[in-house]
C-alpha cells in the first residue's frame, strides 16, 4: 500500500503538483539534511546542499522511474552525489565531517575524555584531539558501504529496514555490515 | 573477529534495535560474551546520541526555493543548450570534425570540376588509388585475394569429408572379414585381409568383455604388421587396447592416446589424439589421425582398416 501511495505521489510530482512536492519535502527534508550534515563540515553548507537536493529532484523527476524502491532512496542518491560534487568543488577530500567525528568521538570516548580533562573543552586535550583524528581516519578508511550504514544509523536515525530499503539490501545484510563496520572502526582505533 | 563472533554481533545489533539490552544479548551468546561486551557497549553509546535538527529557517528557505523551481517550466532539449552544456573537448572535437567535412567537400568539388584533386593526391601517396578495378575501400584487391585463398581450403575440406564417407564405405565392406571371429579376443583373429576384428564404435556389442572394458568409440586395431599378414589368434598386438574407452583406467603404457580416435595403426605411427584411421590400409602417420592427405584434422572414419 505504501508503495502504491508513493507511486501515486511520484506521478503527481511528475506533473509538478505543488502539493505533492510539499509532501515529499516535508517527509524527507530532515533525513536528507541529517545525512548531509553528517558528511559536511558546516551547518550552513548542509542547509544549502539539502536545499540543492530538492531542487535537483524537481529538475530530475521527469527522468525518474518509480520501481517500488522508496522515493527516499532516490533522494539519498541525489544527496550522496551532491556531497561528492561539493567535495570536488571545494577540493576537500573529506568523507566525514569534522563535527561528525567530534560527535561520534564524544559518544565513543566521552567518559574517557571527560576523565582525562574534566574542566576544559575536549579540543584542549591533545589526547582527545588525537582520538578524534584517529576516528576520522578510521571512518575514512572504512569501505563506503560500512561507512554509509553507520552514518544512516547514527546520524540519520534509520533502522535496518529503512537502511536496507535505501541501499537495496536485506535487513540481515545491514546488520552484518554494521557489525563489521563497528568491529573495523574499533580495531582501527586501538 | 571470526565469522561466528561477527554473526553473533550482528544478531545482537538486531536484538538491540528491537529494544533488547546488552546483557540480554550476551545471554543469548554466552560463549562470545567477553568479546561481544565491549562492542555492544560501544554500539549502545553511539545509538544514544541525539540527532541533529535542521533550523526552521533553513527548512522554509529550502521549501521556497523548491516552489520557485516548480514554477519554472521544465527545460526542453535544444541543440544550443546542449552545446552550451557540452564539455570543452566535445566542442573542440565537433569543430574539428566540421572543418574536415568542409575541407573534404571542397576537395571533392574541385576534383569533380576538373581542377586539382588534393584528396586523390594524398590517397595515392598511401597506396589508395581511385583508378583500376579495385577502387575504393570496400572493393579492394585484398578482399579478392582473401577470397581466392579461402575458397581452395574450403573446397579441400569438403573433399576430405567426401573421402571420409568413401573410407567408411570401404571399411564397411571389409568388415565382413571379421564376422565369425571371436569378438572377445582383443587380437585380430581374422585371416589375411581381415584388418580389424574389433573395430568401429563399440568393439563389443554387449560391452561386457573383460578384455574390452571400454565402451568408447575406439577400437582394437591391429598393428601394421597385420595389415596384409595373418592375424594370429591369441597373439595380442601392441595396440590392442588403445583408443578412447577401451582401457578403463587409461593407465596402460600402450594407451597414450585418449582421443576419440581409432588406434588401428602401428603404435609408432599413431601418436594418439583425435585419430581416425582410414580404411585404405595405409599406416597412419598423422598425429591427428587422418590419413586423408591435405586434411589437417577432423573426425574421420569410425572404422579402421589398417
Amino acid at each position: 500500500m505504501a508503495g502504491d501511495y508513493e507511486a501515486e505521489l511520484v506521478a503527481r510530482a511528475k506533473e509538478r503538483s505543488p502539493q505533492a512536492w510539499d509532501e515529499i519535502y516535508a517527509r524527507h527534508y530532515t533525513q536528507i539534511y541529517r545525512y548531509i550534515h553528517a558528511r559536511v563540515s558546516d551547518q550552513h553548507v548542509a542547509e544549502d546542499l539539502a536545499s540543492s537536493v530538492f531542487l535537483g529532484a524537481v529538475k530530475g523527476i521527469g527522468a525518474y522511474d518509480y520501481r517500488g524502491q522508496p522515493l527516499l532512496a532516490w533522494l539519498y542518491r541525489i544527496a550522496h552525489n551532491t556531497v561528492s560534487s561539493h567535495y570536488r568543488t571545494t577540493l576537500k577530500h573529506r568523507v566525514v565531517a569534522l563535527s561528525t567525528i567530534t560527535e561520534l568521538s564524544g559518544r565513543l570516548f566521552g567518559q574517557r575524555a571527560r576523565s582525562k580533562e574534566p574542566e576544559g573543552p575536549l579540543e584542549a586535550d591533545p589526547g582527545a584531539v588525537a582520538e578524534r583524528m584517529d576516528l576520522r581516519e578510521a571512518l575514512a578508511e572504512l569501505p563506503q558501504a560500512q561507512r554509509e550504514v553507520l552514518i544512516l544509523k547514527f546520524f540519520v536515525g534509520m533502522d535496518a529496514k529503512e537502511i536496507g530499503a535505501i541501499l537495496s539490501k536485506e535487513p540481515s545484510a545491514v546488520y552484518s555490515l554494521q557489525a563489521r563496520a563497528l568491529n573495523a572502526l574499533r580495531r582501527r582505533l586501538r | 573477529m571470526n565469522r561466528a563472533i561477527s554473526k553473533a554481533l550482528a544478531d545482537c545489533i538486531a536484538q538491540m534495535e528491537r529494544g533488547a539490552g546488552v546483557e540480554q544479548c550476551l545471554m543469548a551468546h554466552p560463549s562470545h560474551a567477553d568479546e561481544l561486551r565491549s562492542h555492544l557497549e560501544a554500539w549502545q553509546a553511539m545509538t544514544a546520541g541525539a540527532l541533529v535538527q535542521p533550523s526552521a529557517a533553513a527548512f522554509e528557505s529550502g521549501r521556497r526555493a523548491m516552489f520557485k523551481a516548480l514554477e519554472t517550466p521544465p527545460a526542453t532539449f535544444s541543440p544550443l543548450a546542449a552545446a552550451r552544456l557540452a564539455p570543452a573537448w566535445a566542442t573542440v572535437a565537433a569543430a574539428v570534425a566540421a572543418f574536415l567535412v568542409l575541407i573534404g567537400g571542397a576537395a571533392g568539388a574541385s576534383a569533380a570540376l576538373g581542377g586539382p584533386d588534393p584528396a586523390g593526391d594524398v590517397l595515392s601517396v598511401v597506396g589508395v588509388s581511385s583508378d583500376g578495378p579495385h577502387s575504393g575501400i570496400g572493393d579492394s584487391s585484398a578482399s579478392d585475394r582473401g577470397l581466392e585463398c579461402a575458397n581452395p581450403n574450403a573446397f579441400e575440406g569438403s573433399a576430405n569429408s567426401e573421402d571420409k564417407a568413401q573410407n567408411a564405405d570401404d571399411a564397411h565392406q571389409k568388415q565382413s572379414c571379421s564376422k565369425g571371429t571371436d569378438e572377445s579376443n582383443t587380437t585380430n583373429q581374422a585371416g589375411a585381409g581381415c584388418e580389424d576384428a574389433n573395430n568401429g564404435n563399440g568393439n563389443d556389442a554387449d560391452h561386457d568383455d573383460a578384455d574390452n572394458p571400454g565402451q568408447g568409440q575406439g577400437n582394437n586395431g591391429a598393428t601394421s604388421e597385420n595389415v596384409e599378414g595373418d592375424c594370429a589368434a591369441g597373439e595380442e598386438t601392441p595396440d590392442a587396447d588403445r583408443g578412447h574407452g577401451n582401457d578403463a583406467d587409461q593407465t596402460d603404457e600402450d594407451n597414450p592416446g585418449q582421443g576419440q580416435g581409432n588406434h588401428g595403426t602401428n603404435e609408432d605411427n599413431n601418436a594418439g589424439g583425435n585419430g581416425n584411421g582410414n580404411a585404405d590400409g595405409q599406416s597412419n602417420n598423422n598425429a591427428n589421425g587422418n590419413d586423408n592427405p591435405g586434411e589437417p584434422q577432423g573426425q574421420g572414419n569410425g572404422l579402421n582398416n589398417n
